[in-house]
């Protein structure tokens, strides 16, 4: 049931109807169900894996929660008065439980995820001592096993509590507009609301629809408009000049985002119809300066993810700790400091890598970002020095549009290398992109012969323009509260554009095939 | 003060859906196909035709309404789409019953062979779901669709039958025409009939003398007796029709189930692949076939005048009166048909004596224009066609001189000979310019070129009837003046 089709849309209003129909406190075992149902769609075994995986969770908390209130009842037993010794004695010993039973179930969960990832390509390496299994990953899998596991820490870390009701465990886990591709949700922002009852809210529901018909924009005229060319460019690349690859991986990137960013958009707009907000995963990306900065903008809620319960546990871990005082001492200062979180940078990057996927094209894409914010953390000081001697203003627009596009250039061949079937690929294509150029293959009509005519380039760019603008003034404000707030004749005047838009622009119906969404895969 | 405030967000909602669903039924009619036979017939005028015939290819190739109208003298019409079933027969004929009275609805017996032998569901399900709902919105079509979806054997999701999401990637390929023919659609000369003009011999099938006993789909069997209801309801004689073609002796057995519901109600089958019908039509399976399942335009002559007195004679259709509009837009038809017939004919033509002769008659300009040493083996047809033209023939016998030259209505109207030779003239306020020269041929109709431009004689007809370039082609003298189109 993609996002996109009519099935979903039908799905979407018998499960309002049922929402706002039945007393409110039953609001959530309407969102259970349908959540279930919803993902039941894309196949029932799905469901056995992440039913288990919220089973697993649901137990695993309650026991680290039950963990952490008798070490808190052994330390009350004994009392103020006691030996420090004891008291750590006792925390230590708890704490070895906790991490126990949070080892297993991050075992089950992320373990699970990497060997699915994983053992396919171990299995194709070494056929003759690994059996083939017919292994599939369920949908959404990386996404649900981050939530889940992100509640799990946070458990462990007493920054909430454990859920009491299995019921309601099921539910953050499969919660329907986000289980496919996100946003990655933090407990204590989602399960308040799941819980909550909710009175249907007009003006809420209509910015949703609007969120929702945003993103269907986005997806259906700009992100598989693109995707025809994309594809057949990417499968035929050899037969391509130099500046024809580089033209594909600018537009993958805008595909890409069109998609991710689209498909996000409806989830959040969905959530929104049930009175759920759900969290911000794009910030105006390709605005960014720096490529630190684009992932701080891009696919936010992984990069959060990654940073609080990856890097941030890594970088204070006492491992690094133990690191930067051995470097400090023996080499100097700086390298204490800077190595250890260098270490944790690389590792998260890495971890970023292969969360979209095993493929070695997968994992350099990883490393090509974590590099590159090495580099510019190492490089920071020096930069700074440049700046002052050639009297560059950091602040100035010409400079600030040249860090935007530099960050947009390097980018774009961090996403082409994401789009290649393999890193030998990524490799060979990367090579003719710089050996050949041929810039006439731009004008000589070499793109008109990749899946779109020329009047289909001119609607990809209209759409381009119109989410750049949309970006543009959406720095300051909501655009979607901007529309709401116009006249009843203008706001109805662009909402009826934006649907002929996809009535009749949208990638969609017969001579089209349906295209999934980009991130549907991880 | 809240009630109010409901009240006008209510309103707004409905105004917003009834603009949206406004704009969106706007853009599906412009965006639908307007070429479809079931959608033209809308362009007659209402109530003006006697006779209408409803089914598959193999009907709009085998009768001729323009013809009907020559010989017989009654309007009529081919309303078909490929491969169809009878229940798009039948939603289609329903349909049309709001605007036209027909005294007789002729129906194509071919789609009652649904699910059986040439019929298979999987190519018919994927044609019909290509060209079945070229009909007008309306509630028929969506009963239609869903009828379809009940009926076939592959089964589609509804969203395939929606005319927006089947036709939205049509935006670039709009013309004018997808504009102005929305609420007029443009009803064609020929009424629906495709003539098919090639000849491929076929062996007349043989079925031996018993007595036929078979079974038809589920759907179909229904579907024939809503059709037989509802020209009973509506008082229109039903004639069920099988053009001649190729075809398994099972499918002989499909029909005599047809013939006996037919029989059972008192509607004439009219099969013209029993042998009776094909000796009284004298048609001819070596010579009047296109292929194994439709008739080309000399077997359709045959089969439309055998169909015409039919009609003629059991349904009083001899001679109908119309208004003096009517009559003159189907003379008008009848001219244009009979003029793209004959166009037809020279576009045919590849003997070049007999394509001067052809093309020499009122209303086409011929155009001539040699290239390159002409003095070759086969000059002899060369020859014959200037004679034929009236045109000098010494050309043929040097190898420096050529020729260029202009025929209106048969008579040379500029003629030039040299080693460059050009011949300009005006000929039914149309610019016609010829340069000839050893190594270049040019045709220009009001600057436009249409020569081949090839070694030998380079001609160009136009048609001054149809307002149109019809037939550019070349004589090689490289190869024994044979006919090039390429």
């Amino acid at each position: 049931m993609l996002f996109t089709s009519l099935k979903f849309a039908a799905f979407v209003i018998i499960a309002l109807i049922m929402y706002y129909a039945v007393p409110k406190r039953i609001q959530s075992g309407i969102l259970l169900a349908v959540s279930l149902v919803f993902y039941a769609s894309f196949g029932k075994r799905y469901l056995v894996a992440v039913l288990a995986s919220a089973l697993s969770v649901y137990f695993a908390a309650n026991i680290i929660e039950r963990i952490h209130n008798t070490e808190k009842a052994k330390l009350t037993l004994v009392g103020k008065s006691a030996d420090k010794a004891v008291k750590q004695q006792i925390k230590k010993h708890y704490r070895a439980l906790c991490r126990i039973a949070l080892g297993v179930c991050l075992l089950f969960n992320l373990g699970g995820l990497l060997f699915l990832k994983f053992y396919p390509i171990a299995q194709s390496t070494f056929n003759t001592l690994l059996p083939k299994l017919n292994l599939v990953l369920p949908v959404g899998i990386s996404f649900y096993t981050l939530q889940v596991s992100g509640y799990l820490i946070d458990v462990y870390n007493k920054k909430v509590n454990a859920e009491k009701s299995l019921f309601k465990t099921i539910l953050f886990t499969t919660f329907f507009p986000q289980i496919i591709e996100g946003p990655i949700s933090r407990f204590s922002e989602l399960a308040p609301q799941l819980a909550g009852e909710h009175r249907f809210n007009y003006d809420s529901f209509i910015l949703g629809l609007y969120r929702i018909l945003w993103g269907v924009f986005k997806k259906l005229v700009l992100a598989d408009r693109l995707s025809i060319f994309v594809n057949k460019l990417f499968d035929n690349y050899t037969e391509y000049a130099g500046v024809i690859l580089a033209f594909g991986a600018v537009c993958y990137t805008v595909q890409l985002y069109a998609d991710f960013s689209g498909g996000i958009d409806i989830a959040l707009g969905v959530g929104r119809l049930f009175g759920i907000e759900l969290a911000e995963n794009f910030k105006r990306p390709f605005f960014s300066k720096s490529v630190s900065e684009f992932w701080r903008r891009w696919h936010i809620t992984l990069g959060t993810w990654l940073r609080d319960y990856l890097f941030y546990p890594l970088t204070l871990s006492k491992t690094m700790a133990k690191l930067g005082k051995l470097l400090s001492k023996r080499v100097n200062k700086a390298m204490g400091k800077w190595v250890p979180a260098y270490i944790s940078l690389l590792i998260l990057w890495i971890s970023n890598g292969i969360w979209h996927g095993a493929g070695g094209q997968y994992i350099a894409f990883g490393l090509y970002h974590g590099i590159l914010i090495m580099i510019g953390m190492a490089l920071e000081p020096l930069t700074d020095k440049a700046h002052i001697a050639l009297h560059i203003d950091k602040n100035k627009k010409p400079w600030q549009i040249f860090s935007i596009m530099r960050t947009f250039t390097l980018v774009c061949f961090g996403e082409m290398i994401f789009r290649c079937n393999s890193l030998a690929m990524a490799a060979d294509m990367t090579k003719r992109m710089f050996a050949k150029v041929n810039l006439s293959a731009l004008t000589d009509g070499t793109l008109l012969k990749l899946g779109l005519s020329g009047a289909e380039w001119t609607v990809a760019l209209i759409a381009v323009i119109v989410v750049l603008l949309v970006s543009i003034y959406g720095r300051n404000k909501c655009v979607r509260e901007s529309v709401y707030a116009l006249s009843v004749s203008k706001r109805f005047a662009i909402l009826l554009i934006g649907i002929l838009s996809v009535a009749i622009f949208g990638i969609y119906g017969a001579g089209y095939d349906p295209t999934p969404f980009i991130y549907f895969k991880f | 003060m809240r009630n109010t405030k409901s009240y006008k967000r209510i309103m707004r909602i409905i105004i917003f859906i009834v603009l949206a669903a406004a704009l969106l039924i706007g853009a599906t009619l412009v965006l639908t196909p307007k070429d479809f036979s079931a959608l033209a017939i809308y362009g007659e005028p209402r109530q003006s035709l006697d006779a209408v015939f409803v089914g598959s290819s193999h009907i709009m190739s085998a009768i001729s309404p323009t013809q009907l109208w020559h010989n017989e003298h009654f309007t009529s019409y081919v309303m078909y789409s490929w491969s169809e079933p009878i229940w798009t027969s039948y939603y289609h004929l329903k349909h049309l019953l709001k605007s036209q009275s027909p005294k007789v609805a002729v129906v194509d017996a071919l789609g009652c062979s649904y699910g059986q032998f040439s019929f298979m569901p999987a190519q018919v399900d994927a044609v019909s779901n290509e060209f079945s709902l070229g009909m007008p919105m309306s509630i028929d079509r969506l009963r239609l669709a869903l009828t379809m979806m009940r009926c076939q054997e592959t089964k589609m999701p509804f969203g395939t039958y929606v005319p927006l999401i089947k036709y939205h990637a049509r935006w670039q390929y709009l013309t004018i025409e997808d504009f102005t023919q929305i609420f007029a659609p443009k009803s064609s000369s020929g009424k629906g009939y495709g003539p098919i003009y090639v000849h491929k011999e076929q062996m007349q099938p043989q079925y031996e003398d018993k007595g036929y006993v078979g079974t038809l789909n589920k759907y179909v069997e229904e579907y024939l007796y809503k059709l037989i209801k509802l020209c009973k309801d509506k008082n229109i004689k039903l004639v069920m029709m099988l053009s001649p073609h190729v075809f398994a002796e099972g499918e002989k057995e499909m029909y005599a189930q047809v013939n006996r519901i037919c029989e059972e109600n008192e509607i004439p089958f009219v099969n013209y692949n029993e042998q009776e019908l094909i000796t009284r039509t004298q048609f001819n399976f070596a010579e009047d076939m296109a292929e194994e399942e439709h008739v080309n335009y000399h077997g359709a002559r045959k089969i439309t005048r055998d169909m015409g007195e039919f009609l003629a004679s059991e349904y009083a259709l001899k001679d109908i009166k119309h208004t003096s509009e009517i009559e003159s837009i189907w003379d008008k038809d009848l001219a244009i048909d009979a003029r793209d017939e004959q166009n037809m004919d020279i576009r045919l033509e590849t003997q070049p004596n007999l394509l001067a002769e052809k093309a020499s008659e009122e209303g086409y300009v011929i155009c001539v224009s040699t290239k390159g040493e002409l003095n070759k083996a086969g000059k002899e047809a060369a020859r014959a066609f200037f004679t034929q033209l009236g045109l000098s023939d010494k050309i043929l016998d040097t190898s420096a001189l050529q020729c260029a030259a202009i025929i209106e209505n048969g008579k040379v109207v500029a003629e030039n000979y040299g080693a460059n030779a050009n011949a300009d003239a005006k000929c039914y306020d149309k610019s016609f310019s010829i340069a000839t020269s050893f190594d270049k041929s040019s045709i220009c109709i009001d600057g436009e070129e249409h020569s081949r431009d090839r070694e030998g004689m380079n001609v160009v007809i136009y048609d001054k009837v149809s307002d149109k370039m019809i037939q550019s082609l070349s004589f090689n003298a490289f190869d024994n003046y044979n006919a090039f189109t390429a």
